[in-house]
């Protein structure tokens, strides 16, 4: 988990944040990243899928989802339609 | 009054057409998104060896060849780009050598998307000041060139192509380029750039590839596109002591359709009276509102007499407005 974690922080950091903006945790959300809209929703969709050849639907791309949430997934892509599940019923 | 008055107007667009659905760097169930946030639904891609100034030559033999003119007429060429050929010379001058406008002078405008209404502005000062009897200006884009191809909020937006028009001076108060309004607000420099390959951040410090590509902030750039865009059109208009229901057409840069439908709300004018063309072309950046204006002059949605406002904003951050009868 911590090196799934450190890889994700690593690509979260060249790709969302601007250099000495690197003060991200685990818990912090996606809400939280600059900009963050439904366009770098996909940009992040697409950097998960190419990184750790994970397929992660847009719906799971949420403002509230935190980066712990997205490295569990990562690591266990098998839990996706649970987390799915799980989503729908809580909206 | 002297005044730079449109005798030809011409466009030109790369073969290659790009529908939504081909852009298979993207997941599939994120191609609606484009359509429902932006309106593009197919755009123009340059070939590999298609550069800015062979899509503005294009534009520009096109323009000149529909009347007849010869490009050894031609007094000064003016090239509104933000993707040029390369950081130095200024593309135009690729433009003005390939045409064989010998006589002219040549100089590019970065103003990025707002580049056809400053070039517009720049034209008219110069025929008016009497500096020189005809100006040839072109804007042309190689966006695909300039950006990532698996960045979503940039790629699919876009589009390549140039737009050009001939202006000549003429001695009517009423016809030709009547008014301009340019503004600029530097404190939203970073608000869309390529941030890499100048002198702020030469490509041998860059640390991160992505620096080399553009990139915006699409919400920003929404919310000013929007403000700025009816804002400057009302001012335009005020200064010029013309009613808005005079306007025959709205020339709008061609960024994103629910931009323009929300200026079109702001001014409380029907949209239909806004050219659009970018389901078709995507933003063609600073070349988008010379290919609409001559589209629109050649389909006959705006013909000899008509008041047309052309109005566009972008990086800079920058926008601008000019109001012309044709």
């Amino acid at each position: 988990m911590n090196d799934i974690w450190q890889t994700m922080k690593q690509v979260l950091l060249d790709n969302f944040f601007e250099s000495g903006d690197g003060s991200i945790t685990p818990e912090t959300k996606l809400g939280e990243i600059p900009d963050w809209d439904s366009m770098e929703a996909v940009n992040l969709q697409i950097l998960l899928h190419d990184t750790f050849h994970v397929e992660l639907p847009l719906e799971l791309l949420h403002e509230n989802t935190t980066f712990n949430d997205l490295a569990m997934l990562m690591e266990q892509p098998d839990k996706i339609p649970a987390a799915i599940k799980k989503f729908r019923e809580r909206n | 009054m002297r005044n730079a008055v449109i005798t030809s107007t011409g466009s030109y667009l790369p073969e290659t057409v790009v529908s939504n659905e081909d852009l298979k760097q993207f997941p599939q169930e994120a191609i609606q998104l484009i359509g429902e946030k932006t309106g593009v639904f197919f755009r123009r891609v340059a070939s590999d060896k298609e550069c800015t100034s062979d899509l503005a030559i294009q534009a520009a033999i096109a323009c000149l060849d529909k009347i007849a003119y010869s490009a050894e007429g031609v007094e000064g060429i003016l090239l509104a780009t933000s993707s040029p050929d390369r950081m130095q010379p200024a593309t135009a001058a690729r433009v003005q050598h390939i045409i064989g406008a010998k006589k002219a002078f040549a100089f590019d405008i970065n103003s990025v998307c707002s580049g056809s209404t400053f070039g517009i502005a720049m034209a008219d000062a110069l025929i008016k000041s009497g500096y020189c009897e005809n100006i040839l200006l072109v804007a042309s884009e190689v966006y695909s060139k300039i950006m990532n191809r698996k960045d979503f909020s940039s790629y699919p937006f876009f589009g390549d192509g140039a737009g050009a028009v001939l202006f000549q001076a003429g001695d009517s108060s009423d016809v030709g380029v009547l008014h301009s309004c340019l503004r600029t607000d530097g404190s939203g420099s970073d608000t869309i750039s390529v941030p890499a390959g100048g002198t702020m951040l030469p490509f041998g410090k860059m640390t991160n590839t992505r620096s080399a590509f553009f990139r915006m902030k699409g919400s920003d750039v929404f919310n000013f596109a929007v403000d700025k865009g009816s804002e400057i059109i009302l001012q335009l208009l005020k200064d010029a002591d013309v009613d808005i229901s005079d306007i025959k057409c709205f020339v709008c840069h061609q960024a994103n359709a629910n931009i323009i439908h929300k200026i079109a709300g702001i001014l409380a004018v029907s949209v239909d009276r806004f050219f659009m063309n970018l389901s078709s072309y995507g933003n063609t950046a600073a070349a988008s509102v010379l290919i609409a204006l001559d589209e629109a002059i050649s389909t006959d949605v705006l013909t000899r007499g008509d008041l047309v406002v052309t109005v566009s904003f972008g990086g800079g951050l920058s926008w601008g407005a000019n109001l012309i009868r044709v």
